[in-house]
């Protein structure tokens, strides 16, 4: 492939009148000091090529960078031809500001790593190679070895993570086994279930108890015997009947202890009843206490009116007032006069009458007090006779009521007994004999609601054993089914799921296969690409670039680590080794990236048979300079490769003149130098130089 | 013998053979004369061989003159040869001398320096430049170019094969990786949530 021509218009610093270059040499050589406009062709090299710029590719508008300042409302225009023996084919772009860059490239997609890592040597490429790290060296050696394939594949299968990693796979991997599990979990049951059907329905101990309790129950309870042996429904059946019979006769059973229990509290109660009447009775007859309290009240009521008789005598009291008054009268009389010292009635001297009368005076006072005491106790014996008599009144007429009340209850009590001994067909002597029957009647009744509550306990003991184990069993069974039904499906569905599995684990065999040769090829490709030509060309080519005979520069190294590949290349001097950027002047260093740059140029068998160099010799000493001059020459000499190389060192520029001058047929030249002009870049050309024999010493002259 | 040192035959025979260059003779008119001349096969460079067995400064200086004298010569008939110079010393010069050597030829002369001291790898080594580089280039059955299909010989990969050459991105081949395989997934999950 060689680049034809190139026109620029109003792109950078060029002006809008178009500028054209005419590349159809096989050495284009542009000489320009800096910032008039090298770069800016290479810029148009590269988006008409690639249809990007790597160098801008982080400006957001690169029309904004691309479109002349000057002239900013026009657009830019570029277009380059490019052509081979086979025909010629070209693009042509339009740049406006405000608008998304669009260009078609001239190279297919498989060939732009191939142009940016080999064809085309920008400044900063040069530094990157200057201080090219491992990685970065096996990034460009991959991107030019390895095909897009194989690279696509490569990191599409490393981003998909089609491994057993993989969080979706290890999910269903999971329940896969989780499902397995419960299968196995199952088939255990299903063991386990089959033992203890077994089990239980080898129990006979269980049905011959319940039988045996069965059999006593109904020995016990003269029934007729069912003859039910060591089935479970057959002695269920006569449980239930014997159930029947127990409940019927304990009912009857209450019933009787009920009736007795009743008729022996009545019995009781007139027993009671009858003791306290005789006591009664007795306590009556025995004091006569109603004719002597009669007897008594006629005692005290003759007593009465003996005392009302005696208080009623006029004699008592009308003689004792008058007494009294008319001994009181003539006392005082007496008194009177005792101031004459005599007694009238008898002429006793005063003195003696004096203490006469108060003698007579003091006797007259004690009858008088005595006569009073004496009414006075009459009237406390009336009264007490009077309250005698009234008690003893009430006292009669309490005794005549209890009798009255005792007669009543005799005859209720007489009913009574006559009723409750109506009841037996005997009849009983006394209510101390039917109490005794019935307290006899109630203790059977009690001991037969026992015996029927045993019964009743030791039937439900025997229902309750071969229910649970007739339940047991019958659940058993039923999840057995279950758990067999379920394992059927179980193991149907992991059938399925095994042939999904199958193809979902050859898929991920197949990719971790496929990955992990894709990475062994990559690293054998790298391998083989640096280790092999690469480094022959890369050692050939520095000790060209840098004569120093006792230093070697090499690749050590290429691998691909963690999915990396890498790259290692260092210096040698003998038999050791070095980090080349350790020890490297900057010079050597810049030939050390000539010689990686142009080994992998001419070692790509993809290669586009052009070298884009933009100011490639950067502290690069004169004699540096001449070696790489004869090298690009031995490329277009011998690859026939169409060089175009940038420059803005005039004496270089000068050398490369010489040095690549057309020296086999059909060779030519084109040296252009490029000023700043009033519009912008302008573009002259210096020579123009086709091959001539003549232009050279005769050679032939041996 | 690798051990024995060049003399000045076996440089020029090492020329004639590895470098395809021819002995010529120009102007003999120059005035001076040099141990030999070569032309290499591409016309535009021109060798000339000087031993000296004594070097010293002023023999050093003669050969400079000698030199640029040649290429004023070249110039003045209007070629464009460039002079390349092989000297073939007994022993090294002081580092100044040659130093001054050097620079007085710079840009007139490629220089290259062969000493009776070094051995014959080392001449070859010094000498090589001047022969045409092999530029080995890969082979693409070596370097597995294109060679998906070889790389995954011996795999059934067809599936995955297909799927990368029907994708023109990393995107679109990730997706359709991770499509079949969570289509694979699903059909196991579908069996698994089936009971």
């Amino acid at each position: 492939m060689r680049l034809r021509n190139l026109e620029l218009s109003n792109f950078r610093g060029f002006p809008a009148a178009n500028a054209t270059i005419d590349l159809d040499h096989d050495a284009v050589l542009l000489y320009g000091r800096n910032g008039v406009g090298k770069t800016a062709i290479f810029d148009a090299f590269e988006l008409a090529l690639t249809g990007s710029l790597r160098r801008v590719a982080s400006v957001p508008d690169i029309a904004s960078v691309l479109v002349n300042a000057r002239h900013d409302s026009e657009p830019a225009t570029l277009r380059l031809e490019i052509g081979d023996q086979t025909g010629h084919s070209e693009t042509k772009s339009t740049i406006r500001l405000g608008q998304t860059l669009s260009v078609k490239p001239l190279l297919g997609l498989s060939e732009i790593p191939t142009f940016l890592h080999t064809a085309y040597l920008q400044q900063s490429d040069i530094r990157r190679l200057i201080s090219a790290d491992s990685a970065t060296l096996g990034e460009v050696v991959r991107s030019l070895a390895v095909s897009g394939e194989i690279e696509r594949l490569d990191r599409a299968l490393a981003e998909a993570n089609l491994t057993r990693l993989n969080p979706v796979y290890r999910g269903v991997a999971k329940a896969f086994e989780d499902k397995q599990a419960t299968a196995e979990q199952l088939k255990r049951q299903i063991e386990a279930d089959e033992r203890a059907i077994s089990d239980i329905e080898g129990v006979e101990a269980t049905l011959s108890r319940a039988a045996e309790t069965v059999h006593n129950v109904e020995t016990s309870l003269d029934v007729t015997p069912s003859g039910a042996h060591a089935n479970a429904e057959e002695i269920l059946k006569a449980i239930t009947a014997l159930d029947g019979i127990l409940q019927s006769r304990l009912t009857e059973a209450i019933s009787r202890r009920s009736q007795s229990e009743s008729r022996l509290k009545r019995a009781e109660q007139l027993l009671q009843q009858q003791r306290a009447l005789e006591i009664e009775q007795a306590q009556a007859v025995g004091s006569g206490r109603a004719d002597q309290s009669r007897r008594e009240v006629s005692a005290v009521e003759q007593e009465i009116q003996g005392y009302l008789t005696e208080m009623a005598q006029p004699a008592f009291a009308a003689t004792s007032k008058q007494q009294q008054s008319r001994m009181i009268a003539l006392l005082e009389a007496a008194r009177a006069f005792s101031a004459a010292g005599a007694c009238p009635i008898c002429d006793r001297p005063f003195p003696d009458l004096v203490s006469h009368i108060d003698a007579k005076v003091a006797q007259l006072q004690r009858e008088q007090s005595r006569l009073q005491s004496e009414y006075f106790q009459l009237q406390r014996r009336l009264t007490a006779a009077e309250e005698k008599s009234q008690q003893l009144k009430s006292a009669v007429e309490k005794s005549e009521r209890a009798s009255k009340d005792l007669a009543a209850r005799v005859l209720n009590h007489e009913r009574q007994w006559h009723e409750l001994s109506s009841a037996y067909p005997e009849r009983p002597k006394s209510i101390s004999e039917i109490a005794y029957m019935e307290k006899s009647l109630f203790e059977t009744a009690v001991e037969d609601t026992a015996v029927m509550s045993s019964f009743a306990t030791q039937l439900s003991v025997a229902r309750s054993e071969i229910s649970s184990a007739s339940i047991r069993s019958a659940q058993i069974k039923k999840n057995l089914a279950n758990s067999r039904d379920k394992l059927r499906s179980i193991l149907s569905d992991l059938d399925s799921a095994k042939k999904s599995r199958q193809m979902l684990e050859e898929y991920v065999n197949t990719a971790q296969d496929v990955r992990k040769r894709t990475s062994e090829g990559i690293e054998k490709i790298l391998q083989s690409f640096a280790m092999g030509p690469t480094r022959e060309n890369f050692e050939d080519l520095f000790s060209r670039l840098a004569r120093e005979p006792h230093f070697k520069v090499t690749i050590s190294q290429a691998r691909v680590l963690r999915r990396k590949p890498e790259v290692h290349w260092c210096a040698t001097y003998g038999t050791k080794q070095y980090p080349g950027e350790a020890i490297f002047s900057q010079g050597e260093l810049n030939c050390c990236a000539m010689a990686f740059f142009l080994a992998l140029a001419t070692t790509n068998p993809q290669s586009l048979g052009f070298l884009l160099l933009d100011d490639p010799v950067q502290n690069m000493d004169e004699m540096h300079i001449e070696e790489f001059g004869s090298i690009l020459k031995f490329i277009k000499d011998q690859l026939g490769w169409q060089l175009i190389v940038a420059l803005h060192d005039e004496s270089i520029y000068q050398y490369l003149k010489r040095q690549l001058y057309p020296c086999q047929g059909r060779q030519s030249l084109a040296a252009y130098t490029l000023e700043m002009g009033d519009s912008g870049t302008e573009i002259n050309q210096d020579v123009v130089a086709h091959f001539d024999r003549h232009a050279f010493l005769p050679s032939e002259v041996a | 013998m690798n051990d024995r040192p060049f003399v000045q035959s076996e440089v020029l025979a090492f020329l004639r053979e590895r470098c395809q260059m021819r002995t010529v003779e120009f102007e003999p008119e120059m005035g001076f004369h040099f141990d030999a001349l070569l032309a290499a096969p591409d016309l535009l460079n021109v060798i000339v061989v000087e031993n000296q067995t004594a070097p010293t400064l002023k023999s050093l200086k003669e050969i400079c003159r000698k030199i640029q004298s040649f290429a004023w010569s070249i110039y003045a008939q209007q070629k464009h040869n460039l002079v390349t110079l092989i000297l073939v010393l007994s022993r090294i010069p002081s580092a100044r001398d040659l130093r001054r050597a050097l620079d007085a030829l710079n840009g007139t002369a490629r220089v290259f320096l062969v000493t009776h001291s070094m051995t014959r790898d080392q001449v070859r080594a010094a000498l090589k430049p001047l022969a045409a580089p092999a530029f080995t280039m890969s082979q693409k059955e070596t370097v597995g170019f294109d060679q998906i299909q070889t790389l995954l010989n011996g795999i059934r990969a067809s599936e995955i094969l297909e799927m990368t050459r029907s994708s023109v991105s990393d995107a679109e081949l990730k997706a359709k990786l991770l499509g079949r395989l969570e289509e694979l997934l699903s059909e196991v999950n579908h069996a698994l949530k089936k009971s």
